[in-house]
């Protein structure tokens, strides 16, 4: 369906069908890795820490497309909803950065730094989650 | 802020689906305007009154809540 400019505002977002290359590249970024761990774990030897970058890129990537592709019907609602789901985003990963060496003191575990991966995979993740629960209650 | 959108559907035996292909946006987005969840923008709320033929004011009507 034709849209009108004032409503159809998303030309920023990825099509539709990045929706699948971005489901196929995570379903890659987890697969891959294990199979290779437990099927032949010689191919990663001594290079784990590159392999490890690597899978959590395509991860991010995968999620990123996921994330930032248009839905089958766009309209300003879901506009809204998106700009709803990126400042809960936005607050959960500040509560996330300021809390995770907290938890992981009080579990005793240590206190390590987080990765630009890691945080880029937990704002994605909220960032998916938090738009999903949005359009169910719309 | 209150709408009598149902009701004008109603008035016209139009369906939720065919008022979101008139003005060009999802049915979801319909019910969501009609159960108050959803305040349209300025050109949706007219493109709305123009399919029923009436005036905007007469569709949408300002609460008390929408004055705090």
């Amino acid at each position: 369906m034709k849209q009108s400019q004032a409503i159809n505002n998303t030309a920023a977002f990825f099509p539709n069908y990045f929706k699948k290359i971005g489901l196929g590249l995570i379903l890659i970024a987890v697969a891959l890795p294990l199979s290779v761990k437990f099927l032949a774990p010689e191919v990663i030897e001594g290079q784990e820490e590159f392999y490890k970058i690597l899978f959590f890129n395509v991860l991010v990537l995968g999620l990123f497309f996921v994330a930032w592709s248009k839905d089958k019907f766009e309209d300003e609602m879901t506009m809204q909803i998106r700009m709803k789901s990126i400042g809960f985003t936005l607050m959960t990963s500040v509560f996330y950065i300021i809390f995770r060496p907290v938890v992981d003191l009080i579990l005793q575990d240590p206190v390590t730094k987080m990765s630009a991966q890691e945080l880029m995979m937990f704002i994605l993740f909220m960032y998916i989650l938090f738009y999903k629960l949005q359009k169910r209650q719309a | 802020m209150k709408n009598t959108i149902k009701v004008e559907r109603a008035k016209h035996n139009m369906t939720q689906q065919d008022l979101a292909e008139k003005v060009g946006v999802s049915r979801q987005t319909i019910n969501s305007i009609e159960s108050q969840k959803y305040i349209p923008s300025t050109v949706l709320a007219l493109k709305i009154a123009k399919v029923f033929n009436t005036k905007v004011d007469e569709l949408f009507e300002l609460e008390e809540d929408d004055f705090l």
